[in-house]
């Protein structure tokens, strides 16, 4: 479940590279970057947990521009460097405790998003011409399952058909194990 | 009497051949340090100091092995697991192979700290990469990557390039896939030098010059995706150096042909 690994493979198509850490597995097309980490303050989403404690609620990023160093969960940092052609994705891990509540209701990862899902005022940071789409969900079952949180934003709602596409083509690449 | 003299002889030739042995390996260690990029003299002056020159300045036709750029496939220091964009972008990535431990390194750490550093290129993004936690200190590395400044272990980059030793940097064109200058030196000065001299000899230099970088956002990369701008700035100054400047009749000549045929 701790174990990471990042490897370089062929699957997928020349420069696709398979990220997996913390259970949570995604292939990065060419031109795309990711990163898996694991909360900073999980007892921000924790209330059982102390200050400080480590977690290992995994948050995902990934986008189709360079991703800067010093980033929120929900993209704080990235965004603003954002053109009409990026996509900035983020998974972010809720404590297991939360599950059984009803934003977590929807089972399964949803790999195929709409355009019509995306809105300007679904964002977390409003930025000019930006959309932006929230799902929550958890997947697994019984004593396994995981709450969490999917947040896209495209860098120009007028782009939404052409970047859903794109997104959903990485979305499709994530596999929870 | 004879006998300990005998017995003398043979313990100083013993101790001469230990002696030649050691310095023998000590020179050898030498070498391999000189050979990795690695100056023991902290005191010694960037200028005169030899500089190993890039190894492959242009061209990926002539060296099709060494010059296919590869995307970086680690972690993060003190982070998870990254994978970090090289070819298939549009901007140059100049690639840093560092270790904490390089006395060499000391100085790059020191000229990447440098807020708003200017980079070759003029849309050049910096990434630090060092080896996997198992060959080098995770934690130091991390203490020493400054802020704002992309950083990933992968002991695979290194392969990937050849990296014979640190420092060792690589700047690869993310439009073209190919690496542009490869190699090292003692000093940011010394090596800014080397990098502008290989994009100028694989005709990508600049000719304006880079706008500051935000470190804190955009990870020390220029933020524009200026290289069109960038290519239309070389064409404009081509033409105007050949007389040919805006409104020039040479322009419009073939524009004139073409419609001339419809």
């Amino acid at each position: 479940m701790t174990s990471q690994t990042a490897s370089a493979s062929l699957i997928g198509g020349v420069g696709v590279n398979r990220l997996a850490a913390h259970g949570v597995s995604l292939e990065v097309p060419a031109g795309w970057e990711a990163e898996l980490s694991t909360q900073q303050d999980p007892a921000a989403l924790d209330p059982d947990l102390q200050p400080g404690a480590k977690s290992q609620l995994v948050v995902v990023h990934a986008a189709n521009f360079s991703l800067p160093t010093e980033r929120g969960d929900y993209g704080r940092g990235a965004v603003e460097a954002m053109d009409a052609n990026s996509i900035f994705v983020a998974l972010i891990e809720f404590p297991a405790a939360s599950v059984d509540r009803r934003l977590f209701a929807a089972a399964g990862f949803p790999t195929r998003l709409r355009p019509a899902d995306f809105a300007t005022d679904q964002v977390q940071r409003s930025l000019p011409g930006q959309a932006g789409v929230q799902r929550f969900f958890h997947v697994g079952t019984g004593v396994k399952r995981r709450p969490f949180c999917l947040y896209a934003v495209l860098g120009a709602y007028s782009k939404r058909a052409m970047l859903v596409a794109e997104l959903n083509r990485l979305l499709s690449s994530f596999s929870f194990y | 009497m004879t006998l300990l003299v005998v017995l003398l002889a043979i313990a100083v030739g013993v101790l001469t051949l230990l002696v030649f042995g050691l310095l023998r390996t000590h020179a050898e260690i030498l070498r391999a340090l000189d050979r990795a990029g690695i100056s023991l003299d902290d005191s010694s002056d960037s200028a005169s100091s030899p500089v190993l020159a890039p190894q492959s300045r242009v061209s990926a036709s002539e060296q099709p092995q060494t010059s296919q750029a590869h995307d970086l496939v680690g972690t993060v220091p003190a982070g998870g697991a990254a994978k970090v964009a090289v070819i298939g972008v549009n901007h140059f990535t100049l690639l840093a192979f560092l270790s904490p431990g390089c006395r060499t390194c000391k100085r790059f750490w020191e000229a990447f700290a440098v807020p708003d550093l200017e980079l070759p290129g003029g849309n050049t993004r910096l990434v630090i990469v060092g080896q996997d936690p198992a060959h080098d200190s995770e934690a130091a590395l991390a203490q020493l990557v400054p802020p704002g400044v992309k950083a990933v272990l992968s002991s695979a980059a290194w392969q990937n390039y050849d990296v014979p030793g640190s420092p060792y940097f690589v700047l690869v064109d993310g439009v073209s896939n190919r690496v542009v200058g490869a190699g090292s030196a003692m000093s940011w000065q010394q090596l800014r030098d080397l990098l502008n001299q290989a994009l100028d000899d694989a005709g990508l230099a600049s000719t304006s010059s880079q706008p500051p970088s935000d470190a804190r956002q955009s990870g020390r990369s220029q933020s524009g995706r200026s290289r069109s701008r960038g290519r239309n700035a070389r064409a404009d100054q081509a033409l105007q150096s050949a007389g040919v400047g805006p409104g020039h009749s040479s322009l419009y000549n073939a524009l004139s042909v073409d419609q001339d045929q419809q």
